[in-house]
């Protein structure tokens, strides 16, 4: 089916046109997003069940406008009098540049944006409208999961969890007049459980642009979480060096999120806080290594038609064979930089700064075979499920934490694991170390992405199976 | 919420909770000293959670809905018709909502322009060396008025206010940079303390370049002194948690000692107020008050907290959320810790701390090996730990500081501990 622009968007449509045309007056640039999330979350647990809004949810408004040579933005959710709003907008924006500038402050240097004209509309579909199916039906299918992982010795509890969201957006200025409107799901489930006198959890995440057949994907997967929360409880620490590896393509999405993304998002190259904006045009990883970004690359959660700065999403390739071609950038980075915008400008939500930030994040295949790969390894780990990651983009430092690491000796998997792991080294000795990449894609768009330690946003990332060496501890 | 107070009491909700805020805010974003952007937010967020009881009150279903400002009645006899039917479809144990407390405008209004422009002021007075830079900051100023109102006759309104300040340092050597984050959460806080602050991160940025590879030590001893400490003591809090301690994962047993015997004496409350603290707020967003609480005396456990429902089902008679916690000081000096031979890291890139696994540690942003009369600055490798090791014999310093919402000893001193490096 073919989801549904939000209603309350197109009724507040010409409101929010006169309010442009009221602030117009005032400044010389004004442009508005407009969002409308709405989604729900269903969790079934032994112990408790829940139903809420989905965490990103939201309704409202941002308006950005350029004053004295400077922009300033103003959040709000409620816009019954216009005239009484754009009075409002205007006076906090003003006084507030105004007892900033009185400071005696020095400005950053920021051009007047000059959009092109430009209408344009996108939805995307679904199979399953999750609005179909009762909450009683979502419910009782999250329970039968949870009721089958429970049922095993040792397991303290076994959640299921299920996330519907339907996203649609609207940015207008003076030029520029879009809409979109697309939904996805998400799903999770997690074990948690005692064993060999440790306690420790197991899960797997679903995502993608769909609906309710989401939860028939999450029907098989039992197993899978209690085997991974075994081999965890049974599994030794890690003695600490250096490994040739194998990264799953979970794990692999970690590091081209982790290790590249972040140091590739081109604000940081404003703040000089990336050491990328030295390495344009420049080696940075083994030359069997292609990596890309972008709203239009793939088909995952952070797939749209426009970012929200109003800018069309596009399809990047950072790294070509090796080579580091080009970051990624939301328009005012790319304004400074004298680069074309990337679409990458997200937000949080209505209510918070547009930052460059990620999309869909990815190496793309290459041509060997998981089988070669393992075989090609004397002594080392497959490197399996990602639990978190941390950027340093100033000195290509990274860090993941990943949930287990399967023992390869001789070129076979012993069945031995170690856990936790974690992975750190310096990035582009570890892109340079990648030496097999396999013909597998799969993309994970579950959980949020933060920019330092805030700024959660919708982003997704992966690729295949990759060869390298790393330090695990 | 006059309205949408109605429309529940004619729902035929077993319950219902309303919870509003709206939040005021001023914000400004700095490149190097250039101001890059100024913002401001006015938004009212409307929550109502709806419990439906099944016919035998053995159990009691519920769901959350934001109403936005922007629904009309018939939108919001919508959402929560929407909100009844999924809760009907919830059956948790049965369990009682808050009662009785009413209280009006507890806070004061803050200017917050004021606020801003002191804090701006701060910032600009940092003053960087040749070889150092502030390159960037965020600074955001904000106000929450929060109304609650149920059917049980809580009706509370309140207001808070929190200041947070995100700084990145550069500094250098011999042409090579490296760069510090902190972020700064306060309530209250004087301009020159700010200042400060952030040029105390030079310090650290320096040594940091100085700073050789950290070596492998699968037995080393730790020494915690940076903002991570808070996050350490987090765990104790977790394992009191009555929503933990129902799901079967909090290990803290009522009258029982977590730590070993050879341990420091370990002492931790919540306290409702904490002066300069982010988090005062006097309800929960169940609209009960928060109170004072001792969870551990000497090591024994003595309570848990938690929200309304959980502590309900785990037999509470009553409960309070969790708004600030203080960890008493130890019984050696913080010189006397450090007299001991030790790796003390100040920043790691990303503290984890699993309270499931018990594990935690993280990557070495920078550190100090110490044989406990000379120590040089390391960094990179990894902390792997786990509670289950370091806590028979969990040391930490007398002197205590306040990180925001934690008074917590100035540094913890562990054993066993696992350094991955070189």
């Amino acid at each position: 089916m073919q989801v549904k622009m939000s209603e309350y968007l197109i009724l507040v449509k010409p409101r929010i046109r006169e309010l442009i045309r009221l602030l117009d007056q005032e400044f010389a640039y004004v442009s508005v997003l407009c969002t409308d999330v709405s989604g729900t979350t269903y969790r079934v647990g032994q112990r408790q069940t829940t139903v809420a809004d989905y965490s990103f949810n939201e309704r409202g408004f941002v308006v950005r406008v350029y004053e004295n040579g400077s922009y300033c933005e103003y959040s709000f959710n409620q816009c019954e009098d216009v005239n009484a709003l754009a009075a409002e907008i205007t006076s906090v924006l003003k006084s507030e540049l105004k007892l900033l500038e009185q400071m005696g402050l020095s400005k950053m240097e920021s051009p007047l944006l000059h959009e092109e004209a430009i209408t344009q509309a996108m939805t995307n579909e679904i199979s399953v409208d999750p609005e179909t199916l009762s909450a009683g039906e979502i419910l009782d299918h999250l329970k039968k999961i949870s009721d089958a992982g429970a049922a095993h010795e040792g397991i303290l509890e076994f959640q299921a969890a299920m996330d519907f969201a339907h996203v649609s957006k609207m940015f207008l200025s003076s030029s520029k007049d879009l809409m979109q409107s697309y939904a996805y799901a998400e799903g999770m489930e997690a074990a948690i459980g005692t064993g060999n006198g440790k306690q420790d959890m197991g899960f797997c995440t679903f995502s993608g642009l769909k609906g309710a057949e989401i939860l028939d994907e999450m029907d098989s997967s039992v197993e899978k979480v209690l085997s991974l929360l075994h081999d965890k409880l049974y599994a030794d620490p890690v003695v600490p060096g250096m490994y040739d590896v194998i990264t799953t393509p979970e794990v692999t999405g970690l590091i081209a999120h982790e290790a590249f993304g972040h140091g590739v998002e081109m604000d940081m190259f404003v703040k000089e806080r990336a050491l990328a904006k030295d390495y344009i045009g420049k080696q940075v990883a083994s030359n069997i290594t292609c990596m890309k970004d972008g709203a239009a690359s793939a088909s995952q959660v952070s797939s749209y038609l426009f970012d929200d700065e109003g800018t069309l999403g596009c399809d990047t390739t950072i790294i070509d064979h090796g080579t580091l071609v080009t970051g990624i950038s939301d328009v005012l980075s790319a304004m400074r930089l004298h680069t074309v915008p990337t679409g990458n400008g997200k937000r949080e939500s209505f209510e918070r700064k547009a930052y460059t930030r990620m999309t869909n994040t990815f190496f793309t295949p290459g041509t060997d075979t998981l089988e070669d790969m393992i075989a090609s390894i004397e002594d080392g780990y497959l490197l399996d499920g990602m639990e978190s990651g941390m950027e340093d983009p100033k000195h290509w430092g990274i860090q993941c934490m990943v949930s287990i690491g399967r023992e390869i000796k001789h070129g076979k998997l012993t069945g031995k694991t170690v856990s936790p792991v974690v992975l750190t080294g310096y990035v582009p000795d570890l892109l340079k170390s990648i030496s097999m990449v396999s013909g597998d894609m799969e993309l994970f768009g579950s959980g949020a992405c933060g920019k330092g330690h805030k700024e959660w946003v919708k982003v997704s990332d992966g690729g295949p199976y990759l060869k390298c060496k790393v330090r695990l501890g | 919420m006059k309205e949408l107070h109605q429309l529940l009491k004619e729902s035929g909700a077993s319950d219902f909770l309303i919870r509003q805020t709206t939040t005021l805010s001023r914000e400004a974003f700095f490149i190097g000293q250039k101001l890059d952007m100024s913002r401001a937010k006015n938004v009212t967020h409307t929550f109502v959670t709806v419990y439906v009881d099944s016919d035998d009150q053995k159990y009691r279903g519920s769901a959350t809905k934001e109403i936005h400002p922007t629904c009309t009645s018939a939108e919001m006899q919508k959402e929560i018709a929407s909100a009844l039917f999924a809760a009907k479809f919830v059956q948790n144990p049965w369990y009682p909502i808050v009662s009785g407390h009413s209280c009006k405008a507890v806070g004061l209004d803050v200017d917050l322009n004021e606020q801003l422009v002191k804090i701006v002021r701060g910032m600009q007075s940092v003053s960087a060396k040749a070889d150092e830079k502030l390159n960037s900051y965020e600074i955001f100023v904000t106000q929450n008025k929060t109304h609650i109102v149920n059917s049980q006759g809580v009706d509370v309104s309140f207001s808070s206010f929190s200041c947070e300040v995100e700084a990145v340092i550069n500094t250098w050597k011999d042409g090579h940079e490296i760069e510090l984050l902190k972020v700064l959460r306060f309530a209250d806080k004087p301009a020159e303390e700010i200042t400060a602050e952030v040029e105390d991160m030079f310090i650290s940025g320096h040594q940091r370049l100085n700073a050789v590879p950290t070596r492998q030590n699968e037995h080393a001893n730790l020494l915690l002194s940076g903002d991570d400490v808070a996050e350490f003591f987090q765990y104790f809090t977790a394992h009191t948690n009555a929503s933990n301690q129902y799901m079967g994962v909090g290990k803290a047993k009522i009258g029982e000692k977590i730590t070993g015997d050879a341990a420091d004496p370990l002492n931790i409350r919540l306290l409702p107020f904490l002066n300069g603290s982010t988090k005062n707020e006097p309800y929960d967003p169940d609209g009960n008050p928060v109170t004072e609480r001792v969870l551990f005396e000497d090591g024994v456990c003595k309570s848990f907290w938690g929200r309304n429902q959980h502590a309900y089902y785990i037999g509470m008679k009553d409960t309070t959320s969790r708004n600030n916690l203080q960890v008493s000081g130890g019984t050696m000096s913080e010189s006397e810790l450090r007299a001991l031979p030790h790796l003390e890291v100040t920043d790691f890139s990303a503290f984890q701390m699993d309270p499931v696994t018990g594990y935690f540690g993280g990557e070495i942003r920078l550190g100090y090996e110490s044989d406990g009369v000379h120590r040089h600055s390391v960094s990179g490798g990894s902390v792997s730990a786990n509670f289950s090791k370091v806590l028979g014999n969990l040391r930490f310093s007398k002197e205590t500081r306040q990180i925001n919402d934690c008074i917590v000893p100035r540094v913890v001193y562990l054993t066993d501990v696992c350094i991955s490096g070189e």
